[in-house]
């Protein structure tokens, strides 16, 4: 054979081609990256819907997610608000409901008195994760505790069939 | 003479370092790799009517706010519609829905029991005979008549997903009202 070189016994690899795939690689990596994947906290498993829609590209602004989530093993509910922090910038723990409730309540205050905000209406959506097997008393609670809080826009995840 | 080649000047040959670009480059893959999260094409959205208000403001008038009036339009809940999930009593079954009620005129509960399908199928149709003709409102947006769910409390929510999705189908909006076993 012609290559691999003379006669000097030295073999060196080709390299050319495995760096071009390795920066192919990268690149796909680099454009497909997500930061904003905090959202999903924990491991909520939505249910099926058909009628759901895809996400629009560019998401509402500053939406509040908040997951239901639901331990089958102990049938234990918890609110977490992912993308939230509290008054030293840590993250929330885990809620109950009436702590939910109260939060959003503050949540709310706390929005509507940036000075963006016209006629003290937010407008920030709320976008409801809920495990598909919680049980609809605490999925009840929770959409009434944000509109009760005054948020307009609840929407909920699906998983699309 | 500039033919000649200078004996003490060697070929140049300029040799790219691959090996550190490459531990870089691998570095970096493994960083994307690890932190790779696909966009979960498969998450869908669906926008909610807002539970019913009424029921709220009842319950604690002094919430109340004064500036609730401005979306009074939004509150204002003319559905007739109500739907009511039960839930299987038993203890395997608990969570599934028994059989649904149904109720258009405010007056009489008409029930429906049937298989899964077969429900969600009446269901179905029975919404779509007393579907309201289409309203325009004043800025030309067309109105989604709203229908209002309850169930049980122990339903379990991809089971109240469902039948949000035959209403869905049939052109309803879905707002929630408090569990139908709900004391107070």
């Amino acid at each position: 054979m012609s290559h691999g070189g003379g006669g000097d016994g030295a073999c060196e690899p080709n390299m050319t081609p495995l760096l071009d795939l390795v920066l192919q690689l990268l690149m796909f990596f680099i454009v497909t990256i997500n930061f904003t994947t905090a959202e999903d906290a924990g491991d909520v498993e939505l249910p099926d819907s058909q009628t759901a829609r895809p996400l629009p590209s560019a998401g509402a602004k500053d939406p509040i997610f908040l997951n239901l989530l639901y331990d089958e093993k102990t049938q234990k509910h918890e609110i977490v608000l992912p993308l939230q922090l509290d008054s030293s910038g840590r993250a929330l723990p885990s809620m109950q409901q009436p702590d939910a409730r109260r939060y959003m309540k503050k949540l709310y205050a706390d929005l509507a008195r940036d000075p963006s905000v016209v006629n003290s209406e937010v407008k920030n959506p709320v976008i409801i994760r809920a495990h598909k097997a919680a049980q609809y008393s605490e999925v009840f609670q929770v959409l009434q505790s944000c509109s009760d809080a005054g948020f307009r826009q609840l929407k909920v995840r699906a998983m699309i069939q | 003479m500039s033919k000649r080649k200078k004996p003490e000047e060697p070929e140049t040959q300029i040799v790219l370092p691959v090996t550190p670009m490459l531990d870089m480059t691998f570095q970096l893959m493994f960083f994307f790799l690890t932190t790779f999260n696909p966009p979960s094409l498969k998450e869908g959205q669906m926008d909610l009517s807002l539970p019913s208000k009424s029921e709220a403001a009842a319950k604690d008038p002094s919430q109340v706010s004064p500036t609730s009036e401005a979306h009074k339009e939004e509150i204002e809940d003319k559905s007739t519609v109500t739907i009511s999930l039960r839930g299987q009593k038993d203890k395997e079954n608990r969570g599934k829905i028994s059989y649904i009620t149904i109720n258009t005129d405010n007056a009489t509960d008409e029930e429906i029991k049937a298989t899964e399908e077969d429900r969600e199928r009446i269901l179905g149709e029975k919404l779509k005979t007393v579907k309201p003709a289409e309203v325009v409102d004043k800025e030309g947006r067309k109105k989604v008549p709203t229908v209002r769910m309850a169930a049980e409390s122990d339903v379990r929510w991809s089971q109240v997903m469902r039948i949000m999705d035959v209403c869905y189908k049939t052109g309803y909006q879905v707002s929630f009202i408090k569990p139908t076993d709900a004391g107070g």
